[in-house]
């Protein structure tokens, strides 16, 4: 759904991003993370055609945005970090504005904008200015403008900056819905255990480089793709692991090791993890745990930048 | 179906800008300004109120009517607002009813009141035909469409400066932008001081009404441009081109109106025209448009690659603007005669009689001067790129304006001071002494060598 090929900008003498490559499929909720002026910004802003590709290439929907940026604005809702929003008019005049200058001919517009409402949960004050909302309250409305017109991808830059706790929930909620409603989100973040509640994927980028893409499970979101399994058992003897690595060799990548832990990473579907457990009772080796774990991402992001 | 309908971006800024409240202000602000007028014993009552009805024009269409629509688009930046509105369908003839009219649109509903005013009393007093009094108002009113749309445009070009995420300053440059437009438009600016004195009754409304009307098109064309280019539609060179080609020849018909100047060669003034413009104008451009040096690589490797269609959707207009400098000089030096300028006024013609230098393309006097000038626009557009690899983004425009003070008027009036006259001027600035080039050209050469040395850190 989302390719991003050799992606470079430059931006006042800095490289803000650096041969940045990626591909996204539909469905699924990234979490960008990296440090300040890592890139984040300039790379949503790129994909969003905010920002003008110096090279590379970036492919949504099968839709070359450098030919044809008008037609990805049609299916893309982005959501800037100050949420964009005019601070004197009134809920209600803020969707009907976006939906009239988002969606063609546009037909039932008071009904666009009510369900709009409901869906971001702001049609309680969809008739107060946007002054008098809380932040929480004016991200939300920010929300219902980039997905006024059901866009396919929906890029949020650093949505929960300044949210206070319930807030947060409420956003993650937010974004799952919009998930099951088959969007595809994007969502920039510092706070890394918001993220974990609803991300499929992690993408990490450093001084405008991209460290790591990685798929990620357990997440409330459902997705489901690389899998981290930790055995626990008495004695695991070296020639089994090895037996064990030969036998699995293109499935399983051993993470860590100790005499008594293994954790490995399963390359295939989570529901064949059943041969490997077969495998190691067959072998004699003592099984006392063996399941599947939950990366912590803030856990995994430290370990990345610190390697890489 | 409405306008509001049709245009979303005029309805909301209506939203934005009309309450009752600030409907009913502007009339009784403007007609408590009349009432005071009025009291004054001084003048044709009528006469006098048609003048202060066209001031209140001015104020409020031109100088805060163009502030409004500068600003409006720099807080459309900075509030984020103006990524949206980027995202949108919205085609760019919506944004320019939108921004023009419905961003100032309290500017331009003080100025048809304004307008009715000028029209009852300039009906009822002594001045001016209807005629006029219906030329000159078109004429301000076109008058304030070229400025509101360059104003749009420069803040256009302005927030190409940002980041995404740091806030741009609003209001420093108004003030030069308007002068220089003001300026650009020589009609404009002779007209506002003729209009708003009672005293000076020869002058030529149709001259200026064609003038206004004609800079008009083109700030309204150029402002569609910037904004296909903002909403991600490709743009092409040529339309700048063909401004510069055509501003000259209108220029030309009005300096030879205005000025007594007689001439013979008139294709000669054409080109002088064409060539102050084009330095005056890729000065400005090089102050306005975005010279960062990521951008001027990309644009060397696109020359390299011999990417056409690119160079042409994408090249800066000063690159464009640089040629016409040159064959705007180069023309003038092959058709310059000082014999065939005469000037009905003998203080100009004495000056021109003064001048100390040899006609003809033969002379060695006058290829200094044309040499000399090119190197010194050539080495100030080196300075500007100099400083495009400083640090320091956001004060380059300051400093290169000081640079070019301190170069052009500080510097050459030490030298002045110190008794050395032409020998030390022209290492400041162009003048007709054979091998006067030499300076700016051994400049441009340190200043080359040092930016290439930066450009491949």
């Amino acid at each position: 759904m989302i390719s991003v090929s050799n992606l470079s900008h430059e931006f006042q003498n800095t490289l803000a991003l650096n041969n940045v490559s990626f591909e996204i499929k539909d469905g699924a909720i990234v979490g960008l993370i990296g440090p300040n002026g890592s890139g984040k910004t300039t790379l949503l802003r790129c994909i969003s055609t905010l920002q003008s590709i110096q090279t590379g290439h970036v492919v949504i929907d099968g839709i070359d945005i450098q030919e044809s940026p008008r037609e990805v604005h049609k299916i893309i809702g982005y959501l800037s970090d100050n949420f964009g929003l005019y601070d004197d008019l009134t809920v209600r005049q803020c969707l009907e504005y976006t939906a009239m200058s988002h969606i063609e001919n546009v037909q039932n517009l008071d009904v666009i904008v009510k369900q709009t409402a409901i869906d971001a949960g702001v049609f309680e004050f969809i008739d107060k200015t946007v002054n008098t909302l809380s932040r929480g309250m004016r991200q939300r409305v920010g929300i219902a403008q980039a997905i006024i017109h059901t866009p396919k991808i929906v890029l949020l830059d650093e949505p929960a900056s300044g949210l206070d706790p319930e807030a947060r929930i409420a956003l993650s909620q937010l974004i799952i819905q919009l998930k099951n409603k088959g969007m595809t989100l994007i969502v920039s973040s510092h706070i890394l255990a918001e993220l974990e509640d609803y991300c499929t994927e992690m993408i990490i980028l450093k001084e405008g480089n991209l460290i790591e893409h990685t798929q990620l499970i357990n997440h409330k979101s459902g997705g489901t793709s690389k899998n981290i399994i930790k055995l626990v058992a008495e004695n695991i003897r070296e020639e089994i692991i090895k037996s064990f690595e030969s036998t699995f060799e293109n499935s399983v990548k051993i993470l860590e090791k100790t005499p008594t832990e293994i954790l490995f990473e399963l390359n295939e579907e989570i529901t064949k993890q059943h041969l490997l457990l077969s495998f190691l009772i067959q072998q004699g080796v003592e099984v006392k745990e063996f399941a599947a774990v939950k990366r912590n991402l803030q856990e995994e992001y430290l370990k990345t930048m610190q390697a890489k | 179906m409405s306008l509001l309908e049709k245009n979303p971006e005029f309805k909301k800024n209506i939203w934005l800008e009309i309450s009752t409240q600030r409907l009913i202000m502007m009339p009784l602000i403007l007609l408590m300004v009349i009432l005071l007028a009025s009291m004054s014993p001084l003048g044709n009552t009528y006469d006098k109120l048609t003048n202060i009805s066209y001031f209140g024009m001015v104020v409020i269409l031109l100088f805060w009517g163009s502030k409004v629509a500068y600003s409006n688009i720099i807080q459309e930046y900075n509030d984020r607002t103006w990524d949206w509105q980027r995202m949108s369908i919205l085609t760019p003839k919506q944004l320019i009813v939108g921004k023009l009219i419905g961003a100032p649109i309290y500017n331009w509903y003080g100025a048809v009141i304004c307008l009715l005013l000028v029209f009852i009393f300039g009906v009822m007093g002594e001045y001016s035909s209807i005629l006029d009094i219906i030329v000159n108002s078109v004429s301000t009113l076109l008058l304030g469409i070229s400025l509101l749309s360059v104003s749009i445009l420069f803040a256009l070009l302005k927030i190409r400066e940002g980041n995404g995420r740091d806030k741009l300053k609003t209001g420093q440059i108004f003030i030069l932008l308007i002068l220089f437009c003001f300026f650009f438009n020589s009609s404009a600016f002779s007209f506002m001081f003729n209009r708003l004195s009672v005293s000076a009754k020869n002058f030529n409304t149709w001259k200026v009404f064609g003038e206004n009307l004609f800079y008009a098109i083109w700030a309204i064309i150029g402002l569609h441009q910037v904004l296909r280019r903002e909403l991600n539609y490709k743009n092409k060179s040529y339309l700048w081109v063909l401004f510069l080609v055509t501003s000259s020849f209108v220029k030309t018909i009005v300096l030879m109106d205005s000025m007594s100047v007689i001439i013979d060669n008139y294709v000669f003034v054409y080109f002088v025209i064409l060539s102050m413009q084009a330095i005056s104008l890729f000065y400005l451009l090089l102050l306005i448009e975005q010279n960062e040096i990521s951008s001027l690589k990309i644009l060397l490797r696109k020359i390299k690659e011999k990417n056409y269609p690119y160079l042409n959707y994408n090249a800066p207009l000063w690159s464009l603007t640089f040629p016409f400098i040159v064959i705007g000089l180069i023309s003038s030096w092959i058709l310059f005669d000082k014999n065939i300028l005469r000037f009905e006024d003998l203080w100009t013609q004495e000056i021109i009689n003064n001048i100390k230098i040899e006609a003809g393309i033969d002379s060695f006097e006058t290829l200094s001067l044309l040499l000399s000038l090119l190197f010194f626009i050539l080495r100030d557009f080196l300075i500007m790129l100099l400083l495009q690899t400083t640090s320091k983004k956001k004060r380059i425009g300051a400093a290169f304006i000081l640079y070019l003070f301190l170069l052009y008027v500080v510097f050459p009036g030490f030298t002045t001071s110190l008794g050395s006259k032409s020998i030390g001027l022209q290492l400041f600035i162009p003048l007709p002494i054979v091998g006067s080039f030499f300076y700016p050209l051994f400049e441009c050469v340190v200043l080359f060598l040092i930016i290439r040395n930066k450009f491949k850190k």
